[in-house]
């Protein structure tokens, strides 16, 4: 397969990367799911689907509905909790030489200081993801990651705790991502992914009724991707920490969208649905991009936009 | 599982919006069993951008045969694919029917374009339980409605018509014939796909002649891989994934209360 080499490595912090093309969260389940189309070594890093506390059951259906260039989802955060997940998942992933990434959602600070505890001491685990688009239930059910102080307190909390590096997925459903942006870097944020899906709804109108059975859901795919490359420009020239782009990569050109507006790495989501093999296609045409312009190094593009 | 980008063979319209799409695809077909499904790339663009799960109608000689019926904007694209083109195909996927002798009678319940995956189902108990009596149950809103009859006649399958608006066999719902039916040979199976009132209807039916019955549900997904946890039905036990617990499923796990 794909031989990893140099001209594709790249830096998020201190967690080096074979190539910048991540999976992203909730999209690759937990890894073993792509076995038979993927070989997880090929891949910059593993984003598993987000782990709470305890397992969710998640939403009632219908749970996905399509939409142009897109879907909306509502799953609800199915998953299999901490417990399990330490136990059944991770030991899979351990046999591989791909760094693993473990999203992580609470409904308050404390459940994100023992989640990410426990995944710094599980042992191979990379780096841990924050999603702060989950309701804030101690204050009044707002999510964490439209409010400053809010996430400036999760992460200066979360902080020490993790001994790993620690990113934050932030929502894209902001005025200002660049206040949220900064306010994640203060507490300590080792890079910040830009974005989450953003909310959104579809209605059947035959039956008057909403496509979720949660009513509203979060759009993801091509759809979204210009929004999320501007939210990502903006964030990379304001921040000193690492951006990471997520939203509609579908293909290598996608991807260096997001590298050329600053970002150093790319999380690849809905793309995995419609094709397993998404990711690694995405490498390969990065390679293929770097060596027809005549570029040595993937670094050497990131945040290379001409403006004039 | 495999993910390739198929050769059509060919396309044949067969009425009521149905079509018969004939893929090259050695791999799957040699795989497959009955009941489980592949995913379909309609397109190249992203508009639709997910792939559609269709059932295997029929598999052999290194070919798939998918039968659709255009429901929207995906199933529409497809139709309009035709010979010489390639489209992407995953799969084959799920947990199919199980067949497994002794089996005196199976009573393959269809509704709609519920009667895709019975053909492949048909064509598998006739190599696994030679001596079986198979019959088709097909019920539908119109007798047009009734397609590929030609290819079940073929394979010496029995057919009991239904139709809503009687243009054709009995005038009323499926599930009536089954229940008029005289299923009474030491070992009876009903192997069931179509709308989910049918299926629910279905429940008492097989209980009050104890006929163990396997269904197979019908879902949007995804991926189709058991990763967007997007296809779910409720059961006895919690949520079950139609993609990877299904699409076949014992008659009775599902919660047929909520799923009307």
């Amino acid at each position: 397969m794909t031989t990893p080499g140099p001209l594709l490595e790249t830096r998020i912090g201190d967690l080096v990367l074979k190539n910048p093309v991540m999976t992203a969260s909730g999209t690759f389940a937990y890894g073993a799911e792509f076995a038979p189309y993927v070989d997880l070594n090929d891949l910059g890093a593993v984003v598993v689907k987000g782990i709470s506390l305890e397992p969710r059951q998640g939403n009632p259906p219908p749970r996905t509905a399509e939409t142009p260039c897109g879907m909306v989802n509502a799953i609800g955060l199915e998953n299999v909790g901490l417990e399990r997940f330490l136990a059944d998942k991770l030991p899979y992933l351990r046999r591989f030489d791909v760094p693993v990434v473990v999203n992580v959602l609470g409904r308050q600070v404390d459940d994100y200081v023992r989640l990410a505890g426990a995944l710094s001491e599980a042992g191979g685990v990379s780096a841990i993801e924050l999603n702060v688009s989950c309701p804030n239930v101690k204050s009044g059910g707002q999510t964490f990651g439209v409010d400053p102080e809010a996430v400036n307190a999760l992460v200066a909390a979360v902080r020490p705790a993790a001994s790993i590096p620690l990113w934050v997925k932030l929502t894209p459903l902001v005025t200002d991502i660049v206040i949220i942006g900064r306010a994640a870097q203060e507490a300590g944020a080792d890079a910040v992914c830009v974005g989450n899906t953003f909310p959104a709804m579809a209605i059947d109108v035959h039956r008057r009724k909403p496509k979720l059975g949660n009513v509203v859901g979060g759009l993801s795919g091509p759809a979204i991707r210009p929004i999320m490359v501007r939210l990502c420009w903006l964030l990379a020239r304001s921040l000193d920490i690492p951006v990471i782009g997520i939203g509609g990569v579908m293909c290598a050109d996608d991807a260096l969208e997001y590298l050329l507006a600053g970002a150093r790495a790319v999380q690849v989501g809905t793309a995995n649905f419609v094709d397993p093999r998404t990711t690694v296609s995405i490498v390969e045409g990065l390679r293929k991009y770097l060596a027809e312009q005549g570029v040595g190094r993937v670094d050497e593009i990131v945040g290379q936009l001409r403006l004039e | 599982m495999f993910s390739l980008e198929a050769n059509i063979i060919r396309q044949t319209p067969c009425g009521a919006g149905f079509y018969l799409l004939e893929l090259e695809a050695p791999d799957v077909s040699s795989r497959a069993a009955p009941g489980q499904f592949v995913m379909v790339r309609v397109g190249d663009d992203y508009d639709p951008l997910l792939r559609r799960p269709l059932s295997v109608h029929d598999a052999g000689d290194g070919r798939i045969r998918l039968l659709y019926r255009v429901v929207g904007k995906g199933t529409g694209r497809l139709s309009r694919r035709g010979e010489g083109e390639r489209v992407g195909l995953l799969g084959p996927l799920g947990n199919g029917f199980e067949v497994r002798p002794p089996l005196d009678t199976a009573a393959l319940v269809a509704g709609g374009r519920g009667v895709a995956p019975m053909l492949f189902l048909a064509r598998r108990i006739r190599r696994e339980c030679p001596s079986a009596r198979l019959i088709l149950f097909f019920g539908a809103r119109t007798g047009e409605e009734l397609v590929r009859l030609e290819a079940f006649e073929n394979l010496n399958v029995e057919m009991r018509l239904a139709t809503e608006d009687g243009s054709k066999g009995t005038k009323g719902l499926v599930t009536q014939l089954v229940r008029g039916s005289l299923l009474s040979d030491a070992e009876v199976r009903i192997y069931a796909c179509g709308p989910m009132p049918m299926l629910k209807a279905l429940g008492p039916v097989a209980a009050e002649q104890s006929i163990p019955a396997q269904v197979s549900l019908e879902a949007h997904m995804s991926c189709g891989l058991g990763v967007c946890r997007g296809c779910v039905v409720k059961t006895k036990n919690g949520y079950a994934h139609v993609c990877q617990d299904g699409p076949v499923f014992p008659l009775d796990a599902p919660d047929w209360e909520v799923r009307t």
